[in-house]
């Protein structure tokens, strides 16, 4: 929105026809510099579990700066000058609401996964591949079944780590954020099989020579592979083709990457401390997680991230005030029964200190003229509103970090974006990550003005 | 004033039409298309277990690298192993790249240790000037077993070609061998189990019946003498395809079937990792939950070992007990710290549904759930499973008298009109079991007042586990989804309405046989289904 006293830097440079160099005007500030950053700008979609309670989330101080953040957002004290809170936004349809609905909305803005249909980070994800090892990474610490006695599915947290540390037990519409097409692409839950994909043993650079002559033989094994694909190819009728491209896509990809490795910089991103596999905690399992990513996005080893801290209906048991409570099952539905809206609340905080921490480690890193933070987009939402009622209206809905100067931070958006939609939000992200579009899905229409 | 939008009565009714009608047997009167279309293959990559069991028995290697794979995924109605969710993202073929890199060199030392006969894959050690021939005959024998069928010629010779890209770039015949190899792993004839298909004229290759009997019996590859049978093409032979199924059974391969099978069908390995409250349940252990979990998988095993009843998975009179759980159960100890075979003195116990790790998977941690309890018996004993609840499912009323029982707060819950038509059918079927704590603990008393245990199902109506045992056994559904799960798990992918008549034949079969799971086993191996390809290439 225009705003008298404010000059906007498109507005010069529309129907100028060439990027120029502009003098530097103190009225554009804080807008991100048109001409490309030296920081690359990285998108985190953040899954927050069964709603939050309006009473305790929402800024009661309406639109503007924000003020004493809320009880449920204490723990982002420390970002609070990063963060963008948005309490009057939609994410689903208009409909009667459900956790399953508002799953497959939190990243697409629509509540149909046909095909076609992309989730922003992949979208983010297609515009860098070219630049990242890892176009995008999909993480969980809920690899769960129900609890819940009126949902769907048997299950459990798979807490060991023996065999089964591989097996999901997720239904897809569950417990997956992150769509390609139409398909929901699965996570990874073990922090260790995270450490060894993105930092692998951390030993050698790309300027090795034994490196060197590794990448080479790896190249003439994925050529080799791909060609019995051709010949098998031949054979197929239309369905097993589709299946032969994803293996040939993987196999292209991966190739595309060992390219990478033998023109690009040393890779000299090591994390330390090798996780052994998946804590027993929630919190510690989650911290793990948000470390890798902090490091992944450090290395600009990927620009795309999708994170759940627990899944759709999410059961996962919490212990408050010495009482165990299945989060769904007896906390969310408190239904004027206070001791459990209580316990809600308190789940509500810790899962919002999960994505502070992460946000806190993003700002001590220091990254261009800022932080790493400045040069990220952490959207974090929920599959419902009110946990009660289950609709899509009034979505808890938070921005962090300033996507490289492009969202202007520290406030609360209220009456300014009232009845718009996550989808509008994920216009004006992908428009600060330069890959802008007129509508986004079903419910993006334009873009909100966040700067 | 908060107000909660209510789903409407005909949801739940809606709901509960479709699922009466999916155990009616209607299924049965699906057009069905004989025995071709059942069987159009389709390409279907190795589950994470079965990558494991493969490069077990194909190249010694023990470390499960599928564990570093992305997980696959399964609902609880159908099998890791159905091909419509085996999908390839790209991550699981970053993998499968890293993986054979490390499985290959760690072989190639491995076997150096070994002597001539120990070796799977090191068939010759060269002497100067046969390096090339060794490494061919590796490089055949190798991908032979691999592919799982002949390796023609020119493929041969790609393979081989690796040693001249080893040689450019100086180094040995044994480098180029070992990237041949890795080739042979990373290639689309490893990783999907059918890439060779039919033959198009309604019969299988015999190398591909040797891969369909292998990945269902054993999750593995098929061993020499299965493959010297499709080398042979003895093995389209009814009687030799039926001796080879008693082979494989017997072999300790198929326990594979107790962890895959049984234990996807009827969550049995869930048991160790489930999370009764400590507090309310101190009894249930680790170690308590492990030999649950032993216990269940024993059970079941002996009805794939033992020529008797499947119907007795329901009330068989011996269950695999080990000190600690004997105790648990009030049982004299066996005098063993891992569970052995017991004869069951009373109704107490017997049956799976009286087994303290299938009562705990299906309760929640604090208190047991009939809701549960209900949806495992319809959805995985019977199969007809419940559908999804409806959104803006009204919470449990919130006042209720102090005393109640669970039974009482899940009945009024039932009351509302709005999910009776659901829960009609599944709590009646989780009451009986209600003598049965969370931790599968028996129990009179739930809250300080008596358990009332009764319950019905399909009009019949029953008073605690045994009864409904009874009456589980005698709904001809039961035996039907036995035959249901076994074909949908043998074929790796979920039963349509084209099998209906094969699912005819082969339960009426299994029921005119005594209900035998090894004879259930054998009839499908042997049926149409597994052998006839329609394929469309």
């Amino acid at each position: 929105m225009w705003k008298f006293g404010e000059v906007s830097r498109r507005s010069l440079l529309r129907g100028s026809g060439a990027l120029i160099a502009l003098p530097f005007l103190e009225a554009m500030l804080p807008r991100r510099a048109w001409a490309a950053t030296a920081s690359p700008l990285r998108f985190m979609g953040w899954f927050h579990a069964n709603g939050a309670n309006a009473d305790m989330w929402k800024p009661t101080t309406g639109e503007g700066a924000l003020g004493v953040l809320p009880p449920t957002l204490a723990a982002l004290e420390s970002v609070k000058s990063d963060l963008l809170v948005f309490s009057t936004l939609k994410t689903g349809p208009d409909t009667m609401g459900s956790h399953e609905i508002g799953l497959k909305a939190l990243l697409t803005a629509t509540d149909a996964l046909i095909p076609g249909v992309d989730s922003v980070d992949q979208i983010i994800a297609r515009k860098s591949a070219s630049a990242v090892r890892f176009p995008s990474i999909q993480l969980a610490v809920e690899n769960n079944g129900y609890y819940d006695p009126f949902t769907a599915v048997n299950g459990y947290k798979q807490y060991s780590n023996g065999n089964t540390d591989t097996e999901d037990f997720c239904t897809d519409s569950g417990c997956r954020s992150s769509v390609v097409g139409g398909t929901l692409l699965p996570n990874i839950y073990n922090p260790r099989v995270v450490f060894e994909k993105l930092f692998g043993t951390g030993t050698t650079t790309g300027t090795d020579p034994a490196l060197q002559k590794r990448l080479r033989y790896r190249t003439s094994v994925l050529d080799a592979v791909q060609e019995h694909a051709k010949t098998l190819s031949g054979k197929l009728g239309k369905s097993d083709q589709a299946r032969l491209d994803e293996y040939l896509t993987g196999i292209r990809q991966i190739e595309q990457g060992v390219t990478k490795l033998e023109s690009g910089p040393a890779l000299g991103c090591v994390a330390a401390g090798k996780p052994a596999g998946i804590p027993v905690d929630n919190g510690a399992h989650a911290k793990l997680l948000a470390d890798m990513v902090v490091k992944a996005f450090q290395c600009d080893a990927t620009r795309s991230v999708t994170f759940m801290l627990g899944m759709v209906v999410s059961p996962m048991p919490f212990i408050v005030d010495s009482i165990t409570y299945s989060h769904h099952g007896d906390a969310s539905h408190w239904e004027g029964d206070l001791v459990k809206k209580h316990a809600k609340d308190q789940i509500d905080l810790w899962q919002v200190s999960q994505f502070a921490y992460l946000a806190n480690q993003l700002k001590q890193i220091p990254e261009g003229d800022g932080t790493l933070l400045d040069h990220c987009a952490l959207f974090y939402s929920s599959d419902i509103a009110d946990p009660n009622l289950h609709d899509h209206k009034n979505v808890i809905t938070l921005l962090a970090g300033k996507a490289g100067g492009a969202f202007r931070t520290g406030r609360h958006l209220s009456t300014s974006v009232a009845g718009r939609s996550t989808g509008d939000l994920f216009l004006s992200v992908l428009k600060a990550f330069g890959a802008p579009q007129a509508t986004f899905n079903k419910f993006g229409v334009a873009a909100l003005d966040l700067a | 004033m908060r107000t909660v939008a209510r789903p409407s009565a005909t949801v739940c009714t809606l709901a509960a039409l479709m699922f009466l009608s999916a155990c009616t047997g209607e299924i049965f009167s699906g057009k069905s298309n004989a025995s071709c279309s059942t069987s159009v293959p389709t390409l279907r990559r190795m589950t994470g277990a079965e990558y494991n069991n493969t490069v077990r028995d194909l190249m010694g290697d023990t470390t499960l690298p599928a564990k570093g794979f992305p997980a696959d995924t399964r609902s609880t109605a159908t099998f890791s192993n159905d091909s419509a969710s085996l999908d390839l993202p790209p991550a699981l073929l970053e993998g499968y790249e890293s993986a054979v890199a490390t499985m290959v060199e760690s072989m190639w030392s491995r076997e150096q240790g070994l002597v001539a006969q120990q070796r799977l894959v090191r068939s010759c050690s060269p002497a100067t000037g046969e390096e090339a021939t060794c490494a061919k005959e590796i490089l055949s024998g190798f991908a032979r077993r691999a592919w799982r069928r002949p390796v023609a010629e020119e493929e041969l010779a790609g393979l081989t070609g690796f040693l001249k890209t080893a040689a450019d770039e100086g180094d040995s015949w044994e480098v180029g061998t070992q990237l041949g190899l890795e080739a042979v792993l990373l290639s689309p004839n490893f990783v999907f189990l059918n890439a060779t298909g039919g033959n198009g004229k309604g019969g299988l290759s015999p190398y591909s019946l040797a891969t369909r009997l292998s990945y269902f019996l054993w999750s593995s590859m098929p061993d020499d003498t299965l493959s010297a049978l499709a080398d042979s093409g003895k093995l389209a032979d009814l009687t030799v395809l039926r001796a080879q199924v008693d082979r494989m059974l017997d072999d300790s391969r198929s326990d594979s079937l107790v962890q895959r099978f049984f234990g996807e069908w009827l969550n049995t390995g869930a048991i160790s990792g489930t999370t009764p409250d400590a507090t309310l349940f101190p009894n249930a252990t680790p170690a308590l939950k492990v030999a649950m979990q032993t216990e269940a998988e024993m059970f079941l095993q002996t009805f794939l070992r033992e020529d008797q009843s499947a119907l007795g998975v329901l009330d068989a009179n011996y269950t695999f007990v080990n000190d600690e759980l004997a105790s648990y159960y009030g049982l004299p100890k066996p005098g063993s710290g891992t569970p052995v075979r017991v004869p069951l003195p009373n109704d107490t116990r017997g049956g799976l549904l009286k087994q303290a790790g299938i009562l705990a998977i299906t309760s929640v941690p604090t208190r047991t759930s009939v809701v549960r309890r209900g949806k495992f018996i319809l959805g995985q004993l019977l199969c007809a499973p419940t559908p999804a609840p409806p959104p803006n499912v009204p919470a449990l009323p919130p006042t209720l008298p102090p005393n109640s029982t669970w039974r009482q707060r899940i009945e009024a819950h039932r009351a509302d009109p709005a999910c009776s038509g659901c829960h009609a059918q599944m709590d009646p079927l989780g009451f009986a079991l209600e003598h049965y704590d969370a931790a599968g603990a028996w129990r009179d008393q739930d809250n300080a007042q008596p358990i009332d245990a009764t319950g019905s199902f399909h009009g019949k109506s029953f008073d605690g586990a045994t009864q409904l045992a009874l009456a589980l056994k005698a709904d001809p559904d039961f035996a039907s989804c036995v035959v249901q799960k076994t074909y949908a798990f043998a074929l790796g992918r979920s039963t349509t309405a084209t099998d209906a008549n094969a699912l005819f034949s082969l339960t009426a079969k299994f029921n005119s046989g005594g209900n035998r799971m090894r004879a259930l086993v054998e009839s499908i191996a042997v049926s149409p289904a597994m052998t006839a390809s329609c394929a469309s290439n």
